[in-house]
């Protein structure tokens, strides 16, 4: 009993009262412990010694055995006794030893799995519960998701004890989805026993091998066959075997099998039933896959080798063929002797191994086989330390590698080792090494990249020694190499890799196989330039953004030292820091602003010019203004700008930067002379438009300018024209240029702007636009256009270019945008504005009120007309629309931005008379179909022109009159809004915006407000602005333009000659009337 | 097998052995019951890029047909068999997805 008590104990079975009789005897117990283990030493020896089928499971049994009793023997006392054979050895620091607690119970069975004949046999069990029913067996194959198989009835289990559990089952094929996910966790795994567990993990390995490719096929036949003799036939069919399988990851597995898996087999060996049930899964996986795959034909009984053999190819997948006895048996063992050096049980193993190429250029291959001494042997040594079958198999594996290698074959002086050539390695290297791996041999090979690496042309400047200048003018002696990714080549580093078959270079530590066609590429490069030993600090920056030709697939890397290598460093590795609370400035910038004010202060530090190109709507003014502001007190600056933004720029800057002097020098009343120079010595910053500036360039050249400011540069992107050559004889320390649209009709446009600021530096117009179209084409990243490609490549350096698409920057907007333009008047519009004011208080007034003011407002609309255009006045007006009106040349001006962005806008006006003209006429103007929505169209014309021009993509305008047009439409395909002409009613005014702005709108909403200064278009602004006061009268509460006397009109209504912009002829600026050189 | 130890204690070895261990967290071969397996992550499967590279490496098979003929279906049979055993793993997530050792 006490002995007993030892034995439960051991395997974790002891009950409470067989614990307590071994704690009240610790030495009985001890002695017992090490008898029991000396004796089962014994039995292992015995069994060791044995033969037989049943020889491995004893000794399996008899390990564990011997395994839990020196456990518990070291757990109470220390001593660890080696196996057999081995000396007895103490272990220093075993704990005490300690009981356990009473096995756990388990009473709720598991869904269980046995193995019989290909089929998954399921039932429900578990120790200590009782065998399961049909109904648990069904309720656990639910919790383990396992209904979709279509499971048979099948006979019942036993089950130790004596009783039997329901069960089913099924072909492994149809279980074996199930069982791999089981054996992924993929499937729940709590209600599933050891027994399926185990069944799940040979499913797992046996899918890894034939996704490894090691199976082979060999035929099996049926016992039974018909006819006699040498005409004797049966059955026969293909199977797939596993191949290469581990041997220790076999024995492991084999170790842990529950006996539950092998219960319906007579006699369960764990080694053979694994080995079984792999074949089993391997086979059903490879014939899955060979069924898909059309049999070549074959006859329906084979009896000469040939057909056989045929039947065998068309018999991989499985199905059955009738064969020969004698020749299928015959076939049979040559496949299996064919398939020995994968199948045998072997330790014997081949390592393949690449050296680094030696001084003379050779790449030592050598083979050593593994398994036949404890460490890897030369193959030569192997066969004498190896004999017998272990030899075979040495040759057999050598045969193997030969195959897939060659070049091994080569008479050499030993067996396993050759010298490649740098083709034959680079082969090895990027294409058989894998073959070898896949075949399972250990491989070992240099490391290697498989990314075909890019050259680029690197330019190394260093500052010349006598140089005495600086910025663009600074010499640089300069070296040219090429790059492959980190690997530097000069000329003659090529040449000699350009000379052999399979360049191939050492790239941080991985070789790199480098194309012919790139070789011959760099060279060419090089040679080109071998005769430019120094450039200037332009040149230099000019090949270091691609306009002096890209070359091997981009611009030249710069580096070393000197002010353009600097240059480009500071731009491009470090961009400017972001200047978000600029000293002066009143309110907060926007951090694209911030940037850009960064940017703005580098060009400084640089000495350079720079294209400011952020998008209408963008906020260019303050931020601009901030920089101004920053940099008070070193010179005036003069800003040159169009003249319905020349009061925008006065109102910002008071509204920003309150601290600069702000003057304007525009219209008939400005300073002439010496007063220019006077007014610009006591100003931080001077407004001017472009005619004005190019009518007292005389006086304004002799100034000497901090700065030059072109807003709206697209005015001088004809570099020929008169306000161009005008401004280019302005004196400034530097120049700046805005712009929304600096490519208008192609990069010849860019190239006058960025020749303005920085003259001479960016090289001559048409290399410039080759070039630089280049640099645009080749970056593929970008699918804005060649356009945009190219203001990206000189982004950050010599422009700054911000859109609203930069999904930063349009979540950064607010959704809609307010903008006030004012507009100027000709002299026409001046004259007919004053003619009518005259008429209307020559005439007298009304007596009654509602009459006097049905009289005012007919002058006041017929003004707005005025305001809007003579021919919106003048009724039977055919003369051409160009150049008569400041608010026309502002609208054309605003949809040319539009356009150039690609977007799409809307223009309201009262008059639907005047709509119709306008439309039509910017139809002419534009190229574009803009049509005109009022109503008199009918119903299903103005429904036709809504969804034409929601649908329409790319640039597009539509015309609306305000009461047609101004509520209940969708109009979310524009982003602009002009309201041509004003009205009382702010509500009338935002509806017409809201057409834009509402639900369904993805991008800001810019509304642009056109205002005639000095004229009833600013009263109409003071009135919606919610002012009392309308040029200075203040009225009283509850009255109206009715109540006013004569005097009082004159005041309301009459042009205000002060405030008037006067419209320059022509067009306004920009204006072109030469084509561009 | 030592005959003293054929009596209760065997029988629950036996048992315990029939049964194997429920806890995946108990390794195997110590107290509380017979061995079983443990349920350690299966290691991601990852196929193989030259399916036929071990068939190949064999030689052509020793049937009496013309070689380069066996050796092309025997080739399309592999590359169907391992892209069967590559559908079984990835529809149960045991493929090795990351990327084979080169330039990061």
């Amino acid at each position: 009993m006490f002995e007993a008590a030892v034995a439960a104990h051991a395997i974790g079975v002891a009950t409470a009262e067989e614990q307590e009789l071994l704690r009240a005897h610790p030495d009985e117990w001890t002695r017992v412990l090490r008898r029991f283990v000396f004796e089962t030493d014994d039995a292992l020896a015995s069994a060791l010694r044995s033969s037989g089928e049943e020889r491995e499971q004893v000794v399996t049994d008899l390990l564990a055995e011997r395994e839990r009793l020196s456990r518990v023997l070291a757990e109470r006392t220390g001593d660890v006794i080696a196996g057999v054979g081995a000396p007895e050895t103490r272990s220093p620091t075993a704990p005490p030893p300690s009981l356990p607690g009473p096995a756990p119970e388990r009473s709720a069975p598991e869904l269980q799995a046995s193995w019989s004949d290909g089929r998954v046999v399921v039932w429900a069990g578990g120790p200590g519960a009782p065998a399961g029913s049909v109904e648990d067996l069904d309720r656990l194959l639910s919790r383990a998701e396992a209904t979709a198989i279509p499971w048979e009835r099948h006979s019942p289990v036993p089950l130790p004890g004596g009783s039997n559990a329901e069960a089913r089952s099924a072909p492994l094929s149809q279980t074996l989805g199930w069982l791999v996910g089981l054996g992924a966790a993929q499937v729940p795994v709590a209600s599933a026993g050891p027994s399926v567990r185990w069944l799940a993990q040979v499913a797992v390995w046996a899918t890894r091998l034939v996704a490894e490719g090691r199976m082979v096929p060999v035929v099996r036949g049926s016992a039974t066959s018909s006819g006699g003799g040498r005409n004797a036939t049966s059955r026969h069919r293909v199977r797939w075997v596993p191949a290469l399988v581990e041997r220790e990851q076999l024995a492991n597995l084999a170790a842990v099998m529950p006996g539950s898996v092998g219960t319906l087999q007579p006699t369960p060996q764990p080694d053979a039933l694994l080995r079984a049930v792999m074949a089993a899964t391997v086979d059903a996986i490879s014939r899955a896959g060979a069924s898909r795959l059309v049999a070549p034909a074959a006859v329906p009984e084979a009896t000469t080798r040939v057909e056989v053999s045929e039947a065998i190819l068309a018999g991989l997948d499985g199905r059955a063929f009738t064969a020969s006895s004698e020749v299928a048996g015959r076939i049979a063992e040559d496949l299996k002797r064919w398939a020995a050096p994968v199948t045998a049980s072997s330790r014997v193993g081949i390592v393949v191994a690449l050296d680094p190429p030696a001084d003379d250029g050779g790449w030592m291959l050598s083979v050593r086989v593994s398994g036949v001494d404890r460490h890897p042997l030369p193959v030569e040594h192997a066969l004498v330390v190896a004999s017998g079958a272990k030899a075979q198999q040495v040759e057999a594996q050598m045969r193997r590698v030969e195959r897939l290698l060659p070049a091994l074959r080569r008479p050499s002086t030993r067996r396993g080792q050759v010298v490649l050539d740098v083709d034959e390695a680079t082969e090895l290297m990027f294409h058989t090494g894998a073959l070898l791996a896949a075949a399972g041999f250990e491989v070992y090979l240099p490391k290697v990249s498989r990314r075909r690496p890019r050259p680029q042309l690197r330019l190394h400047a260093e500052t010349a020694g006598s140089a005495p200048q600086v910025g663009i003018n600074q010499l640089a002696d300069v070296r040219w190499s090429v790059l492959f990714d980190d690997l530097e080549l000069d000329a003659a580093g090529i040449a000699a890799l350009a000379a052999e078959a399979e360049p191939l270079v050492q790239v941080r530590g991985r070789w790199v196989h480098i194309e012919r066609a790139d070789l011959v590429a760099a060279a060419e490069a090089l040679a080109e330039r071998a005769a430019i030993t120094q450039l200037s600090g332009a040149a230099l920056l000019r090949h270091a953004v691609g306009l002096e030709g890209s070359v091997l697939g981009g611009p030249p890397r710069l580096d070393g030292t000197g002010w353009a290598v600097d240059l480009l460093r500071g731009a491009r590795s470090s961009p400017p820091a972001p200047i978000a609370q600029p000293e002066g400035f009143v309110g907060e910038l926007r951090h694209y602003q911030a940037d850009a004010l960064g940017w703005l202060a580098f060009l400084d530090r640089a000495g350079l010019g720079g294209c400011l190109a952020m998008d209408m709507g963008l906020g260019k003014t303050p931020t601009v203004l901030a920089h101004l502001r920053l940099d008070q007190g070193h010179g005036p600056v003069l800003v040159v700008c169009p003249p319905a933004v020349l009061g925008n720029w006065a109102v910002e800057a008071r509204r920003f930067t309150p601290s600069l002097k702000v003057a304007t020098h525009h219209g008939p009343r400005r300073l002439s002379g010496d007063d220019i120079v006077a007014l610009a010595g006591v100003s931080d910053v001077v407004l001017t438009t472009y005619a004005t500036a190019v009518r007292d360039v005389d006086v304004l050249e002799g100034i000497e300018w901090r700065r030059v400011v072109v807003d709206e540069a697209q005015a001088i992107k004809n570099p020929a024209n008169e306000t161009a050559q005008g401004l280019r004889r302005l004196r400034s320390w530097s120049r700046l240029a805005l712009t929304g649209t600096p490519i208008e009709n192609g990069l010849g446009d860019l190239w006058a702007i960025l020749d303005f600021v920085n003259p001479g530096l960016v090289g001559g117009r048409s290399s410039f636009v080759e070039h630089l179209g280049r640099v645009a084409s080749a970056d593929q990243t970008r699918s804005s256009g060649p356009e945009e490609g190219a203001l990206q490549a000189l982004n950050g350096l010599l422009v700054f270019r911000r859109t609203k698409a930069e999904p930063e920057i349009a979540a950064e907007l607010p959704d809609k945008v307010d903008k006030l333009d004012h507009c100027g008047m000709t002299a026409e519009q001046v004259g007919l504005y004053q003619a009518v004011v005259d008429r209307l208080l020559a005439q007298g007034l009304e007596e009654d009120a509602n009459q006097r003011k049905g009289q005012v407002l007919a002058a006041i609309t017929a003004l707005k007309q005025i305001c809007d255009h003579p021919a919106a006045y003048l009724a039977d007006d055919d003369q051409p629309l160009t150049g008569r009106s400041g608010k026309l040349s502002r609208l054309e001006e605003i949809l040319a931005d539009v356009f150039a962005a690609g977007e799409r806008a809307l223009v309201f006006t009262h008059f639907a008379s005047w709509g119709e003209k306008l439309a039509r006429y910017l139809s002419g103007r534009t190229g574009r179909p803009i049509h005109c929505y009022h109503g008199g169209l009918a119903r299903g014309a103005r429904d036709q022109m809504i969804e034409e021009f929601q649908k329409g993509r790319g640039p597009g305008a539509l015309v609306l009159s305000i009461k047609a047009g101004g509520s209940g439409l969708n109009l979310t395909a524009a982003n602009h809004v002009v309201l041509y002409d004003r009205w009382w009613n702010p509500a009338v005014e935002d509806q017409a915006r809201d057409r834009a702005w509402r639900i369904g709108q993805r991008s800001t909403v810019v509304a642009h407000r056109l205002v005639c200064p000095g004229t009833v278009d600013e009263r109409v602004e003071e009135i919606v602005a919610g002012k009392r006061r309308i040029a200075g009268l203040v009225l009283p509460a509850r009255s109206s333009l009715g109540d006013l006397d004569v005097d009082q009109l004159r005041v309301a209504l009459g042009i205000n000659t002060d405030e008037v912009i006067e419209e320059e002829p022509g067009g306004g600026a920009g204006e072109d009337t030469e084509e561009a050189a | 097998m030592s005959k003293r130890r054929r009596s209760s204690g065997g029988r629950r070895a036996a048992e315990a052995k029939f049964w194997g261990r429920s806890d995946p967290e108990v390794p195997s071969g110590t107290e509380g019951g017979g061995p079983g397996p443990a349920q350690p992550a299966p290691t991601p499967i990852r196929p193989s890029p030259e399916p036929s590279a071990l068939v190949r490496s064999l030689g052509p098979p020793p049937l009496a047909v013309d070689p380069a003929v066996a050796e092309r279906h025997l080739a399309a049979v592999y590359e169907e068999a391992v892209r069967a055993a590559t559908a079984l793993a990835a529809a149960n997530g045991l493929l090795d997805t990351t990327a084979a050792d080169d330039d990061p």
